[in-house]
């Protein structure tokens, strides 16, 4: 197990971080880059259109029209190498809120030869009309599924893909432990 | 003369003032220093804090307006979380007759302004006054008892960059709602910025129309970035009245607009005590004053003659009454009714077409209140 205290995952968001889009963008579909390493992907058989900005303060505003559903919809944040056998908690903390109570998924998604595993954290992350914290741990040992080494890893927040919404995500931490 | 001992109290002792009268020298109860001993070194530097508040980003850096009678734990408190963010021009504050004067409790600065009145005025007189004193160009109104929050900082930085605006509402997060783990303000405001549609968003031009919408929220004084000569310019300010000040304030900014932005950034919080001596808490026939209070805006309203502020005001009308018949006395409540229908009749009676035909749920309901 690690001896490195807490490891930070999250580098990929710091140009979010440092609000460096504050005008609303369209989405670009099925994907779209809000910095190096972030992407919002969609279904490309879904009908959707909308916009996104980074604020100052807050890591991205997402407002999306649904006009046909599709299969997923989630915001992906490429993480650097780590062997999932040497950590005891792959963590994450956010602080979301939404114009409908919506259902986060959280997930690590760790590339193979063959394409990719997805192992999901065991609690999903409430956004409501009030900002939410949210806090929650994947422990690999418990995962057997889990690749120990993969040649790239995501950890992906899966949105409602069958719906309209508007989603403020002010803060998104990853971290090992 | 300053109350070494309060200033203990309230700033602790890193703050106390470096005079020190031969009564308060503290008394030697140890042994005789030794002269050959080595000098005391000088404590060693404080560590460099791991985590530490970014730089506040350039914007817009309005005046902080702040009424306080008799809570000088809580100016305390609020001017160290202030003075902490960097973004105010200037803080007045405006002592209302406090029995121990502000200026005793807080130690003067080039950025503070303290203002008096010798007997207490009413926390809307005192903010009217906090008012004229304003230089900067926008104004932020907080009390003493409440907490302006460090999301303050993107949203001045956001209006540097937004163009001209009257007022731009933001939203607070409130102690009740907080005790329940939640983060934000109660339902009854979070039901009309759904209504307006803005519940995400870090600032937004609002559409005109919505107005009337947003102008239902509670009827707080620190819940805005006001542009100063455009309170000027309408001569908006609070009610002399006992309660409910605040209502001329918030609904002529709102009518004399002419562009109003929104964020849904948590500035303030709001600390709520279900006892004691604030405003919220009196039962007194002093909450018959209501009715001055709401006067200024009905004439506004009547001028204007449109039916989405007839509706939106003649609501809030009934649901602040009901609220004022909660909590006066109960000897009182009849008599708050009986002026309540003749208020009702005389100012609401004649937008009654307008109300029933946009409305007639709130016609129904203005009938039966108005006897």
């Amino acid at each position: 197990m690690s001896e490195h205290g807490v490891i930070a995952l999250d580098g990929m968001l710091v140009p979010l971080r440092d609000g460096a889009v504050s005008e609303l963008r369209p989405l670009d579909l099925p994907g779209t880059e809000m910095a190096p390493g972030v992407w919002l992907h969609t279904d490309p058989e879904a009908g959707i259109s909308g916009q996104w900005s980074s604020p100052r303060g807050r890591l991205c505003e997402i407002d999306i029209t649904v006009d046909a559903p599709g299969r997923w919809l989630g915001l992906h944040v490429a993480l650097p190498p780590f062997e999932a056998d040497a950590v005891t908690w792959l963590g994450i903390a956010l602080r979301v809120h939404a114009a409908r109570p919506l259902a986060l998924r959280p997930c690590l998604r760790s590339g193979t030869d063959e394409g990719f595993v997805d192992t999901f954290f065991d609690r999903h992350a409430l956004a409501r009309t009030a900002e939410t914290d949210h806090h929650g741990v994947l422990a690999p040992d418990r995962h057997p599924d889990l690749p120990a080494t993969a040649p790239w890893r995501e950890l992906i927040l899966f949105l409602p893909s069958g719906e309209s919404l508007s989603l403020a995500l002010h803060a998104l931490r990853i971290f090992a432990l | 003369m300053r109350r070494a001992g309060l200033w203990r109290r309230l700033l602790g002792r890193a703050h106390e003032p470096e005079t020190v009268s031969p009564q308060d020298a503290p008394v030697s109860v140890g042994p005789e220093p030794d002269p050959e001993a080595p000098p005391e070194r000088d404590p060693p530097p404080a560590p460099e804090p791991l985590a530490r508040l970014d730089p506040v980003p350039p914007g817009l850096r309005p005046d902080l307006v702040i009424p306080c009678h008799n809570d000088a734990p809580g100016l305390v408190r609020l001017l160290a979380r202030v003075r902490r963010l960097e973004c105010f021009a200037r803080i007045i504050v405006v002592d209302d007759g406090s029995a121990e004067p502000v200026e005793e409790v807080i130690p003067p600065a080039p950025d503070l302004t303290i203002l008096r009145h010798d007997a207490p005025r009413g926390g809307g007189i005192a903010r009217n006054r906090g008012l004229i004193e304003v230089t900067a160009d926008q104004v932020i109104f907080a009390d003493a008892d409440d907490l302006v929050l460090p999301e303050i900082r993107a949203l001045l930085a956001d209006l540097a960059q937004a163009g001209p605006f009257d007022i731009c509402q933001f939203r607070y997060a409130d102690s009740r709602v907080a005790e329940e783990g939640l983060w934000g303000h109660p339902d009854w405001d979070e039901r009309f910025w759904e209504g307006a549609d803005h519940v995400v968003g870090a600032l937004r031009a609002l559409p005109d129309d919505l107005w009337p919408v947003l102008a239902q929220t509670a009827n707080y004084p620190w819940n805005k970035v006001y542009d100063t000569a455009f309170l000027r310019r309408h001569g908006i300010g609070c009610a002399t009245t006992a309660v409910h000040q605040d209502i001329p304030l918030h609904w002529m900014s709102y009518l004399e607009a002419r562009r109003v932005l929104v964020s849904d950034r948590v500035c303030a919080w709001h600390e709520v005590r279900e006892r004691g001596g604030r405003l919220t808490n009196r039962s007194g026939r002093e909450r018959m004053e209501v009715f001055d209070a709401l006067d200024p805006v009905a004439a506004r309203i009547a001028r204007a003659a449109r039916p989405d502020w007839e509706v939106a005001f003649a609501d809030f009308t009934l649901g602040l009454i009901d609220w004022g018949a909660w909590k006066i006395a109960p000897e009182l409540e009849g008599e708050l009714r009986t002026a309540e229908a003749h208020w009702l009749t005389a100012r609401v009676g004649p937008w009654m077409d307008r109300i029933a035909a946009a409305d007639p749920g709130l016609a129904a309901r203005l009938r039966a209140r108005m006897g």
